[in-house]
């Protein structure tokens, strides 16, 4: 039954955190911003609280419903258990690396290299999946069926364009992809035990949590049946101990055990008789209020720092010479820098098409942190969506109203290229023809020709002008201000 | 527009319609099955033959009602560097066994691989036995030294000793003739050529106005003339029309003057074999089974003064259609057919279009602007009455959706309106004076960013609601 639920569960918040990456409906992205790792840098103090707190009483029961990438890997070990009999053995945890990973983490945040985490978060990760690898498939199956709606005289869905948006990230993305799903087939949840810092967190409250996966010694055979479906492959069968650490809560070894054995319940099972051997209970029972206890702190910790980090005393930041045009809201590559982890949820929902993971704009740290590039489209007057579907707080939600006065760059004319003068035609005016600020105006010159002059004062930066330049290459083009 | 309620009939059937259209059309247009039906048709023992028309200037000589144009021949690929030669070796033979003897061609077709064209696949068959005809690319001669070069390699090309008919390509504006043909005299070499044999008729196909057909017909004697007549650029007599493409007027100056009229474009590019969905009704309702293209060429056909009709023969159903309306009983237009197809385009002429004949003369666009493609998805819309405008009738935010999706779809974003700077680099060669290309963008894409702004809006409000 519990197992039923966690499918249910699982596959229900799945199915809506792809809906809202392949940009299907919008309200849907309540379940991206509740992710651990954005919640942390966004400090949303509600959703922290409540992943504790769950975690607490239930144990990471986040890992095998809320993350994407978990339930991903579930997919993966299901299907692998289909096509052929896969058995899993205990296997001993690798604490030092663990932590180790972790504290590299840690400290690449605090110095706003945001590349590191980027890489290994897991929402981040499957976000980058699906943006990149899911959403163009989604739009081929959405072309499909406009062509058949077209051909049949009812032109009643949008064809969507279906491009690279960066071919480093779509690398990354395939080999993530590549390298997660194979990880699941063959070690199970190696991953979200060894590298991924969101479990690293979680796996230090759920040392011992209310309600958590025990085996009743009584009733235990020692046949192994449970440790053999154990994807986290944290049942000592031997020493009728499950380490709560690792456990995901996937419940896949209740329904594998013939005898009732193993089961989740509040506490310890067979308490009094463990009593009465002393020397032997009191250790896990000191043990774990002790684990409780630090748990409590670390997470309080890394909450504070958090706070500490975004509103009190900022981490400067290496930023760029020259930076790219970083999306409006972002208050500058320096804030994207300490805040992002590149899931591009905000470049799948970019309406003109502009945002695009960068390669090394940003610097070595920021590796595909998004950035406005205008050979595709412009940043639209009427659109907001990237700060509205920000988990992480990097791209702050603007009103329509203030968007559109937020500068994010400032137009520059090199009048040797523009069509008027390189190709001698005598009038042109595609830039203040498309510009929305009216910054671009055309001014008549000596030789009967209007060219574009630009008022720095009002230029935002949105592209419209680069976007409509039709000469290449261009005379018009939006440079990133610091 | 009434509601239309959707129910999962309706989807099924919706769905099984365009499965079905999907794969009909799919075959109709694949190269394949164009072949094996022109392969099927070389085996008919009888087939049906064009009516010919004796041709006065040459005594003797019959010229079949319809000609072969060589505007739109088939092609391997997009950029038309390669000829399909199989499938146009195919479709010349199915025009000779049916009758057909007039083969138009012009420099600027294919980019000059048309001629090289007819040049291959008329060679097999004996030289007095069909009609070529070549065209002086006028914009493009810059001297009398380019009009000769031309000249020589277009009889190269065509692997020919004479062309039956010359013209001067694209009369349309009168100082450029004026400038090209008389100034330059390049009009004198062409009659020293036919003086030498190697033109034996010296024509010109025109797209001007009627001042300029009355200098052309004054100062110089000619032989015959192409112009583009069809049922909607049609004025009658008594009409006394002013504005526009006067067909009519043009028609009978030359008819004055007994000079033989081809007619170019006798279906409009097309438009005159679709019209709109209202007329169809009024010509369904007068005759069933006749098709709009069969209409639309018997009206040019029945005029006693015309000659050929030339049409593209690209499109196999209507190459057929078109042969079998201009074959040996063929049916002149009766009074009350023209009754009835007076009607008809009264109906058409409500929803006023832009009259292009997607003859893509201005393709390529250098800014990379779909131009024929966005007239025609604009005027899908426009010769309907579908336009989504501010106080039309029709006016909702499902066909605001439509006429957006549509856009959207047809036309790639590089390639849409909004990419037109006014070069008028496309009016140099746009064959049409009664509307300008650039003037028709920017309408164009201020029209498509009005009902984007108000199909945002709607929604915006709908949304927060």
């Amino acid at each position: 039954m519990l197992r039923k639920i966690r499918l249910g569960v699982a596959a229900a918040l799945f199915v809506c955190e792809n809906l809202f990456f392949i940009s299907v409906g919008i309200g849907l992205g309540v379940f991206e911003k509740v992710q651990l790792v954005p919640a942390l840098l966004a400090v949303n103090v509600a959703a922290i609280v409540s992943i504790a707190a769950v975690t607490l009483l239930f144990g990471r029961v986040y890992c095998s419903t809320l993350c994407p990438l978990g339930v991903f890997q579930d997919l993966v070990i299901g299907a692998v258990r289909i096509f052929a009999k896969k058995r899993f053995a205990y296997a001993s945890a690798h604490t030092v690396l663990r932590y180790a990973i972790l504290a590299l983490v840690g400290v690449a945040f605090a110095f706003g290299f945001a590349a590191v985490p980027a890489l290994i978060d897991p929402y981040s990760l499957y976000g980058r999946i699906a943006t990149h690898l899911l959403q163009p498939a989604a739009y081929a199956v959405n072309n499909v069926a406009a062509w058949i709606a077209d051909r049949s005289g009812h032109p009643l869905i949008f064809k969507q364009e279906i491009f690279i948006r960066s071919t480093l990230a779509f690398s990354v993305a395939t080999a993530s992809l590549a390298a997660i799903g194979f990880l699941a087939a063959v070690w199970g949840r190696l991953y979200c035990n060894t590298v991924c810092p969101v479990g690293s967190l979680l796996a230090v409250l759920s040392h011992r949590p209310l309600f958590r996966i025990a085996i009743d010694r009584e009733r235990c055979v020692g046949c192994g049946l449970c440790a053999k479906v154990c994807k986290s492959v944290c049942i000592d069968v031997n020493a009728h101990t499950v380490d709560n650490s690792r456990c995901v809560d996937c419940f896949d070894c209740l329904e594998s055990c013939h005898n009732g054995a193993i089961r989740y319940t509040a506490g310890a099972i067979g308490k009094p008789k463990c009593l009465s051997t002393s020397s032997y209970t009191k250790e896990p029972e000191y043990r774990g209020r002790c684990f409780f206890l630090m748990g409590m702190a670390y997470f309080a910790a890394t909450t504070a720092v958090a706070i500490v980090r975004k509103h009190i005393w900022p981490v400067p930041v290496l930023v760029p010479e020259n930076p790219p045009i970083s999306p409006p809201g972002s208050g500058g590559s320096g804030n994207l820098l300490m805040q992002c982890t590149a899931c591009h949820l905000c470049v799948a929902k970019c309406e003109g098409r502009v945002l695009r993971p960068a390669l090394l704009e940003y610097g070595l740290g920021g590796v595909m942190l998004p950035r406005l590039d205008y050979s595709r489209g412009f940043c639209g007057w009427d659109c907001n969506a990237c700060g509205e579907v920000c988990p992480n707080g990097a791209i702050h939600p603007l009103t329509l109203e203030e968007k559109r006065k937020i500068r994010i760059g400032r137009a520059v004319y090199n009048r040797v290229q523009c069509v008027l003068v390189a190709d001698k035609v005598s009038a042109c005016g595609n830039c203040a023809e498309h510009c929305p600020t009216k910054a671009l105006v055309l001014v008549e010159e000596k030789d009967k020709k209007k060219y574009p002059h630009i008022n720095e004062n009002l230029c935002i930066g949105c592209g419209a002008c680069e976007f409509h330049c039709p000469v290449k290459p261009l005379a018009i083009h939006v440079i990133g201000i610091k | 527009m009434n509601d239309r309620g959707i129910t999962r009939r309706r989807i099924l059937a919706f769905l099984t319609a365009g499965a079905m259209g999907i794969g009909g059309s799919l075959y109709g247009l694949s190269r394949a099955g164009v072949i094996r039906f022109l392969d099927e048709d070389a085996k008919d023992e009888d087939p049906v033959q064009l009516q010919r028309k004796p041709y006065p200037p040459e005594p003797g000589r019959e010229i079949s009602r319809l000609g072969f144009g060589g505007i739109r021949l088939p092609i391997l690929n997009r950029n038309d560097s390669e000829m399909d030669y199989e499938l146009g070796q195919k479709l010349v033979d199915y025009g000779v066994r049916h009758g057909m003897n007039y083969f138009d061609t012009g420099w600027v077709y294919h980019h000059g691989q048309g001629e090289v064209f007819f040049g291959k696949v008329l060679k097999k068959y004996p030289r007095e036995s069909f009609m070529l005809a070549d065209k002086m690319p006028t914009w493009l001669v810059h001297s009398l030294d380019d009009a000769k070069r031309f000249f020589k390699e277009q009889l190269k090309r065509c692997q020919v000793e004479y062309f039956d008919n010359y013209l001067l390509h694209s009369i349309s504006k009168f100082d450029e003739f004026q400038n090209v043909y008389e100034k330059m005299g390049v009009l004198d070499y062409l009659k020293e050529e036919k003086a030498r044999g190697r033109i034996r008729h010296l024509g010109f196909s025109f797209h001007s106005t009627v001042p300029t057909m009355e200098y052309l017909l004054e100062k110089h004697k000619w032989d015959f003339a192409l112009i583009m007549l069809n049922c909607l650029e049609w004025d009658d007599e008594n009409e006394h029309r002013q504005s526009g493409y006067r067909a009519g007027t043009l028609y009978r100056m030359l008819t004055a003057k007994n000079l033989p009229v081809f007619v170019m474009e006798p279906l409009s590019g097309g438009r005159v074999a679709t019209l709109n969905s209202k007329a169809k009704k009024v010509l369904e309702a007068a005759e069933l089974g006749r098709s709009l293209a069969s209409w639309g060429m018997r009206f040019a056909a029945s005029l006693p003064n015309v000659q050929t009709l030339l049409s593209g023969m690209n499109k196999l159903d209507q190459v057929v259609d078109n042969v079998r309306t201009l074959s040996t009983d063929f049916e002149q237009m009766t009074k009350q057919d023209h009754e009835t197809y007076g009607r008809a385009l009264a109906e058409y002429h409500k929803y006023p279009i832009i009259p292009c004949t997607m003859c893509r003369y201005c393709m390529p666009c250098p800014y990379g602007v779909l131009i024929p493609e966005t007239f025609a998805w604009y005027n899908s819309f426009a010769g309907e009455g579908l336009l989504p405008a501010d106080a039309g009738p029709n006016d909702s935010q499902a066909l605001r959706r439509k006429f957006l999706v549509s856009y959207n779809n047809t036309i790639p974003p590089l390639a849409r309106a909004n990419h037109c700077i006014n070069c008028r680099k496309c009016l140099m060669a746009c064959p049409q004076w009664t509307f300008r290309i650039p003037v028709e963008m920017e309408k164009i894409e201020r029209f498509v960013a009005h009902v984007q702004s108000q199909y945002d809006v709607k929604k915006s409000v709908k949304s927060t609601c």
